[in-house]
């Protein structure tokens, strides 16, 4: 495939999957106590790094997650939210590789997706003054949460989609 | 689901052209950070606030408001508990209810985020999705970028109804009683969809012209009346708040 093809497939992958992560992000949103949210955000990170790579994962992770937060009303979460996924995203899929059967590699990159994604709001909203570290840490169990099922329904989601959609290779970064 | 926040209005900062509205949104969030006063703090949560109740309503003002009104209410609960060192307002039977400093980090805490919150969605309100995407352009954010961000916002309101219209079919596979959806089957099938629709859109994109050389349309925006006046007034009240802070 000529190199502006493949460029145009690029923009179309990374517009399209950072679509799908701000979306899975605004259809489910639990309320916390500290004014944020839980949601399928780190399934639909999780998913897109393991199906996509972890430069893909990390532009739509970072980008849907900020997106979500600016358009779902938080939009003093979009750079924390930007900087946490988009990590978040670029680990599991650089520990995932290009074979996520490992089952060693799933597990590790489910508990770095967990300590990122709790560890990372952590810091980051007492760091940029958002909020203090006291209140922050009532997030943790929370994010500890929705980072850990979120890993495992972005597994699920990956084998699915993998065997209802064959060319996924062909359009992978 | 609804990708735009703009509500229609003609008021002055609907009519604030999107290139200052986007630099004053930025100096002012900086300048946020900045603040060493109370009555800076006070600037900072109160200026968005007024101009967002003279643009779009009390109405929308308290929509945006009333989400951040429980982290508030935590905030101002905890933290005069925890910050107990330093000046004693407040105390019950020598226990320091609230300290001075106390005070301080929760008044300092929801003027950043109040603030913050608060230009960010006054920006959003007030400007349409593709007018921010040219003023971004205005200050040469990479073509590619732009026309990304732009599909992103095209692609959210789109995959939005897919996932009604999916949630809607899934939810009649139920048992008859049952109500709710399948999570993992509803969220398979729009990401199957989801993938589909990439290679079209690169083809699409190819159709278009992307990758030709030469521009194919003029995306510059105008100047529109007073326009320096707007931006004189866009850098004003941000730098001003930094000499006062």
């Amino acid at each position: 495939m000529a190199e502006r093809n493949r460029t145009a497939l690029r923009i179309s992958l990374v517009a399209v999957m950072t679509a799908v992560v701000a979306v899975f992000t605004l259809i489910i949103r639990i309320p916390s106590p500290i004014g944020g949210y839980i949601s399928l955000c780190d399934a639909a990170v999780t998913f897109v790094s393991y199906a996509f790579g972890p430069l893909t994962g990390l532009i739509a992770g970072g980008l849907g997650s900020a997106f979500a937060d600016l358009i779902g009303g938080f939009p003093q979460w979009a750079l924390v939210s930007f900087i946490v996924h988009g990590a978040e995203a670029l680990l599991v899929g650089i520990i995932a590789g290009k074979d996520i059967s490992s089952v060693l590699r799933r597990v590790v990159g489910a508990v770095i997706a967990v300590l990122i994604v709790s560890g990372g709001y952590l810091l980051l909203t007492t760091l940029f003054g958002l909020t203090v570290f006291s209140e922050a840490l009532l997030e943790v169990p929370g994010n500890i949460a929705q980072s850990a099922v979120g890993s495992v329904v972005g597994l699920l989601l990956y084998s699915a989609v993998r065997k209802a959609y064959r060319g996924l290779d062909a359009i992978r970064w | 689901m609804n990708v735009s926040s703009y509500i229609y209005g003609t008021s002055f900062y609907h009519r604030f052209d999107i290139r200052p509205k986007l630099v004053s949104t930025l100096l002012f969030c900086a300048a946020a950070f900045l603040m060493e006063s109370y009555i800076g703090f006070m600037v900072v949560l109160v200026l968005p606030l007024a101009v967002m109740a003279a643009s779009v309503g009390a109405r929308e003002t308290w929509r945006c408001w009333s989400r951040l009104l429980p982290l508030f209410l935590i905030l101002l609960a905890f933290i005069p508990l925890q910050a107990r060192d330093g000046d004693v307002l407040v105390s019950i039977n020598g226990f320091a209810v609230a300290t001075r400093e106390g005070v301080w980090m929760v008044v300092r805490i929801v003027s950043r985020l109040g603030g913050i919150s608060c230009a960010l969605m006054l920006l959003l309100l007030t400007e349409r999705n593709e007018n921010i995407i040219r003023g971004l352009r205005a200050f040469h954010i990479p073509y590619a970028a732009a026309l990304t961000a732009s599909m992103i916002l095209r692609f959210i309101p789109y995959l939005g109804m897919l996932f009604s219209a999916i949630r809607d079919s899934m939810s009649l596979r139920l048992e008859e009683g049952k109500r709710g959806y399948p999570v993992l089957p509803s969220i398979t099938a729009l990401a199957v969809a989801a993938i589909r629709m990439i290679p079209e859109t690169a083809a699409s994109l190819e159709e278009r012209g992307f990758g030709r050389k030469g521009r194919s349309t003029d995306d510059r925006l105008p100047r529109p009346r007073g326009y320096f006046l707007q931006w004189l007034i866009g850098a004003i009240i941000p730098i001003s708040l930094l000499i006062v802070r």
